[in-house]
């Protein structure tokens, strides 16, 4: 946490060579994140765009002691993210359609089961299980109490391990 | 404490959070938390190889400027934007920075770097071939462990992972087991994940030994990548197995006489030499494969992914999602053993007969401790 209070009070400065390490850092996972949201990764390299602009722009957002400034980037792009949707949907309904039915780039199983959750529990599950991030993280990012964090990824791993093995678990037995 | 209570500590136990005695201790005999966990385990390393295998090589380019933020914003007590096209403004943006500041933009590389690693047993042969990021930020998930059982004295289990990076160096977090033959055999993965975890640092080219009680001690190298290798994951990737291994892909799918009466099993690879497989069908009993001849074993065929043999006058088909050896390779043998135990200590979910699996060995050992039909 030091590392981040020292890493953003740079920021604050305008030091574009700290902001520079901290983008090439975090760009690309967080054009991962973005593209589970957003569909494709042309739309999410935009709004990452978008979303380093903003905190270079505005860092004083970030409040040390409450979490990581990756934390605080990851929730700024899933704001923007649900923006993007608002701008092009009218309504929540379509917001959740239009996730659902956007495929993504890759054809893979993984990819598709995966794309078959709902936005927020693809957005839990990738940031817990991909990013690591800690429930206190989750809790920041997703602007959620931490017992919620907790609920909410138990709800969201049994839908997908449903939809994973349809209700027919399969298993390895080493001898 | 029941499962439905219980499901959601599975979850908060996957995290690697605590949870009350009374979840633990039924989670310690319930066949179906235990399930529960190792699917929970297995989707969160699945997710993460696709997050591996469709992040991008490199970022945009992109270069900050001063000039584009305001000169303060502390104590600023009026606050306005303005809506411009996105491609104007990345013009004027680079514009500005070109003439004002004379630098040129530079190209963003990605500085993602990798470490693969390699896990060697005490015979020298190669255990895991792992990769994770060689600088990771935060809580370093559990990969699950790696259970080998390719010698007749015991089985070596382990869980190998990156836990920090600091002056080129790679700080491992290593949760090491063996456990005799002639030990209790049941709950491998989870004695593994609760032992103690030993820190090690290592450099990356070097080797690093980690003693291992009971058994010796395993030997980890690896290296670091500024991009992900072409053969990432090579026993999985390839259409073929490598040369002198079999390989299992699930699902698979077992027909008798073109009908499907079992689908599931597993995954895993060994050498063909002195090894078996096998696949297991609920309420039916385990069918078990070897490359050579063994006794009471029929001599069946295989092509790519399909095995084919003949058991009282009915064709068995059994079919894998990929092919199971190297190409030439067109004899096996088989056995079914009825039962749903096929080695004694072996350990037997509730829900055995739930789902159908694959289990792995040394062919000697198992028809020295094959239970009675």
């Amino acid at each position: 946490m030091a590392d981040d209070r020292d890493l953003w009070e740079r920021i604050c400065r305008g030091d574009t060579r700290a902001f520079d390490g901290f983008y090439q850092e975090n760009a690309s996972r967080l054009n991962g994140f973005l593209r589970q949201l957003l569909g494709n990764m042309q739309t999410a390299e935009d709004v990452a765009q978008e979303t380093f602009l903003q905190l270079w722009r505005r860092p004083n957002g970030f409040h040390p002691e409450k979490g990581s400034l990756r934390a605080y980037l990851f929730g700024i792009g899933r704001k923007r993210a649900a923006e993007w949707w608002r701008q092009r949907k009218p309504n929540a309904d379509e917001l959740e359609t239009g996730q659902r039915d956007c495929k993504t780039e890759t054809s893979s199983l993984v990819d598709d089961v995966f794309s078959r959750l709902g936005v927020d529990e693809r957005a839990l599950l990738w940031l817990r299980e991909v990013e690591g991030q800690s429930y206190a993280e989750l809790a920041e990012i997703l602007d959620i109490p931490v017992g919620t964090v907790k609920s909410r990824l138990f709800t969201a791993r049994e839908e997908l391990r449903r939809i994973w093995y349809g209700g027919r678990p399969e298993k390895k037995v080493g001898l | 404490m029941n499962c439905e209570k219980a499901a959601e500590f599975v979850s908060a136990l996957c995290d690697g959070e605590r949870i009350p005695r009374e979840a633990a201790e039924h989670l310690g005999t319930c066949g179906e938390c235990v399930v529960r966990l190792n699917d929970y385990v297995l989707m969160g390393v699945e997710l993460k190889r696709m997050a591996v295998a469709t992040a991008p090589q490199s970022v945009r380019e992109v270069s900050w400027g001063p000039q584009e933020r305001p000169r303060s914003s502390r104590g600023q007590i009026w606050r306005g934007s303005m809506r411009i096209p996105r491609f104007a403004f990345g013009a004027m943006l680079i514009s500005i920075v070109m003439l004002v500041a004379g630098i040129a933009l530079t190209r963003a590389q990605t500085r993602q770097l990798w470490f693969q690693f390699e896990v060697r047993e005490r015979r020298g042969s190669v255990a895991e071939v792992g990769l994770m990021s060689a600088e990771p930020k935060g809580q370093v998930p559990d990969p699950g462990p790696v259970i080998i059982n390719s010698e007749p004295e015991g089985t070596l289990t382990f869980i190998v992972r990156v836990l920090e990076s600091r002056n080129g160096s790679e700080k491992l977090g290593v949760r090491a087991l063996w456990v005799t033959r002639d030990s209790e055999l049941t709950d491998l993965d989870k004695k593994t994940q609760s032992s103690l975890e030993t820190e090690y640092w290592i450099v990356p080219g070097q080797k690093l030994n980690v003693p291992v009680k009971g058994y010796g001690q395993i030997e980890i190298t690896g290296r670091l990548l500024d991009k992900l290798p072409d053969d990432r994951n090579p026993k999985e990737m390839r259409l073929y197995p490598k040369e002198g291994e079999f390989r299992l892909i699930s699902p698979q799918v077992l027909l008798v006489d073109g009908r499907v009466v079992s689908k599931g099993g597993g995954n895993g690879y060994n050498d063909t030499k002195g090894t078996f497989f096998a696949y297991y069908a609920p309420h039916d009993g385990f069918y078990i494969f070897a490359f050579s001849e063994f006794t009471g074993a029929t001599e069946g065929s295989i092509e790519g992914n399909q095995i084919e043999f003949t058991l009282d006058g009915r064709i068995y088909n059994l079919i894998a999602c990929a092919p199971i050896v190297e190409p030439g390779i067109t004899r096996i043998w088989v056995r079914h053993h009825a039962g749903s135990r096929l080695v004694e200590d072996q350990p037997v979910s509730p829900d055995q007969d739930s789902y159908s699996s694959m289990m792995f060995g040394d062919l000697k050992v198992m028809l020295e401790h094959m239970t009675k039909e």
